[in-house]
């Protein structure tokens, strides 16, 4: 455990060198970055000059759900980006230099970057969440803070087992990077109240696919329409039961590839 | 004329054929266009449930539904990635080849570019069509198609195309000035999102905004071919007026290609060439 981080650590400050040499890639990122950010405020902006609630939820409450929205996707972002380059590494055949280091090869591909570029989501995430927490009426109680951050983690751990698990597909198919956008894109489905969507598809967000844990339970919980222990529970089986099917099947992926002989 | 399609249309014909290559993305790129209409159907359906009014700016539910068709099958229709067959070759260092053969670099990827539509036609398009044909028949679609219409929007679609094809090239030899490429896309993907009327349709916009958006071609390769077929402008002239309007900013990004093709070149740094 201790030489996992110490390894980590001289990963993540090789990682910032290599940013501060690019400064002007750093720049564009963070530009392209606001962009979109402002374009997903915008439409909700746009749309509510016309209306007052969708579905009963308001303004802030929306604002409430993006920006939960922004955080577990965050810290997926910034600790386990390197899974998307999975497909790519076994395509190119880079895959094997992996499974000659004496490490564990997931924690190698993964902690081979440090993505900063996601402390912009997180700035947003938490910033919008300092800016409209005190419209709404929420209260906060002592085990929130327990509460909150299982939450928070429990979605990272969501979108990280769902990435996995697609990732893991490209032992067989080669390359599954689209087949990961895709799945990974189902989250968009989860940055509105769950109840526009008919009940199998809100069935399909909560159990299958459960992009529901990562923003809309958060934000509903703090809103006050869930009682904490049962939403905790929920979600902490939820992303316990996603990363134990996402790891397996990507151990079974890598026996397969070993055994291929590649 | 006849050698010139000879020398380049086999690179159009290239490009089909690698799409075939690659059947199973395509059926997950037609598969992912269709969950981004689900989505889009049912964020508009609860915001309509929503509202006082039946009519918001101007469109009604179904128009919205037209709308939202509409703007997938032109931007489909208009789909190029010059910018990553730029980045392509500069990373694979195949760029040093394309520029000492007798071909016209900007041609070749205009060519290709070609031969994405066909395939976009072939596996999104018709699909699409055929699905509005459909619907068409159980619901009311409100859109009145008259003889100047229908050319004017070929004339348009063909307009918006070269306009994203240019817009896309420029984006790509910018990157022969700073080599991350992806960023770039991504900058390039957000602010097309918010200016071509992907996210919503541009009238939305409070004024300002929507004279950024007339100061931008972005808007010229999607808005304005939606809004001809939806029968948005009133008169013919109206219409002839927007056409020319697509026209002006083909001149104009064919100057700014120009421009930055001679920078673009003095500072070609091949990676790995």
């Amino acid at each position: 455990m201790k030489r996992h981080l110490t390894i980590y650590k001289y990963f993540v400050s090789q990682h910032l060198k290599r940013l501060i040499e690019y400064r002007v890639d750093f720049l564009i990122g963070i530009l392209s970055f606001v962009f979109i950010q402002v374009s997903g405020l915008l439409f909700l902006y746009l749309i509510f000059q016309h209306i007052n609630a969708i579905n009963g939820w308001t303004y802030e409450e929306l604002i409430l759900i993006y920006a939960m929205f922004q955080i577990p996707r965050g810290i997926d972002h910034l600790l386990t980006d390197n899974i998307w380059l999975i497909p790519r590494y076994i395509i190119r055949g880079e895959f094997d230099k992996y499974l000659l280091k004496p490490l564990n090869v997931l924690y190698s591909i993964v902690s081979e970057r440090f993505q900063i570029e996601a402390f912009g989501e997180l700035i947003v995430g938490v910033g919008l969440l300092i800016y409209i927490v005190p419209q709404l009426s929420i209260t906060f109680a002592l085990y929130d803070l327990i509460v909150i951050p299982l939450l928070i983690i429990s979605g990272a751990v969501i979108y990280t087992s769902i990435k996995l698990l697609t990732a893991t597909l490209a032992f067989w198919i080669k390359n599954s990077s689209s087949i990961m956008v895709i799945f990974y894109d189902i989250a968009d489905f989860t940055k509105q109240p769950l109840s526009i969507y008919p009940k199998a598809f809100q069935f399909v967000l909560r159990n299958v696919i459960p992009f529901a844990f990562t923003s809309y339970f958060p934000s509903a919980y703090l809103l006050g329409l869930y009682d904490p222990l049962t939403i905790t529970i929920q979600a902490l089986v939820v992303a316990l039961v996603s990363m134990f099917v996402a790891y397996r099947f990507w151990k079974y992926g890598l026996k397969t590839y070993e055994s291929a002989g590649n | 004329m006849h050698s010139f399609f000879k020398k380049y249309l086999p690179f159009s014909k290239a490009q089909m054929q690698e799409f075939v290559n690659y059947r199973a993305h395509a059926i997950v790129w037609v598969l992912m266009e269709f969950m981004f209409l689900v989505l889009q159907y049912f964020i508009w359906k609860a915001i309509y449930d929503n509202s006082p009014n039946e009519i918001i700016n101007g469109y009604s539910f179904l128009g919205m539904i037209t709308y939202v068709l509409l703007v997938r099958v032109v931007s489909s229709l208009t789909f190029v990635m010059p910018s990553e067959y730029i980045s392509d070759d500069i990373r694979s260092g195949a760029i040093a080849m394309n520029l000492i053969k007798p071909i016209n670099y900007r041609t070749q990827l205009f060519f290709k570019s070609l031969g994405d539509i066909v395939n976009s036609i072939v596996f999104f398009v018709i699909p699409l069509v055929v699905t509005l044909i459909i619907v068409a028949f159980f619901v009311d679609l409100e859109v009145t198609l008259t003889l100047p219409v229908i050319l004017a929007f070929i004339c348009s679609i063909i307009f918006a195309f070269t306009i994203r094809f240019f817009i896309g090239y420029i984006f790509g030899l910018i990157i022969f000035l700073t080599i991350n490429s992806f960023g770039i896309f991504q900058l390039r993907r957000a602010i097309e999102g918010i200016f071509s009327g992907v996210i919503i349709p541009l009238h939305f916009f409070p004024e300002w905004l929507y004279q950024i958006a007339l100061f931008l071609p972005f808007m010229q390769g999607l808005y304005v071919p939606v809004r001809i077929f939806m029968g948005n402008y009133e008169t013919n002239t109206d219409i002839l007026n927007a056409l020319l309007f697509q026209l002006m900013w083909i001149g104009i990004l064919y100057v700014i290609a120009i421009f930055f093709w001679k920078k673009a070149v003095h500072r070609l740094v091949v990676l790995g060439g």
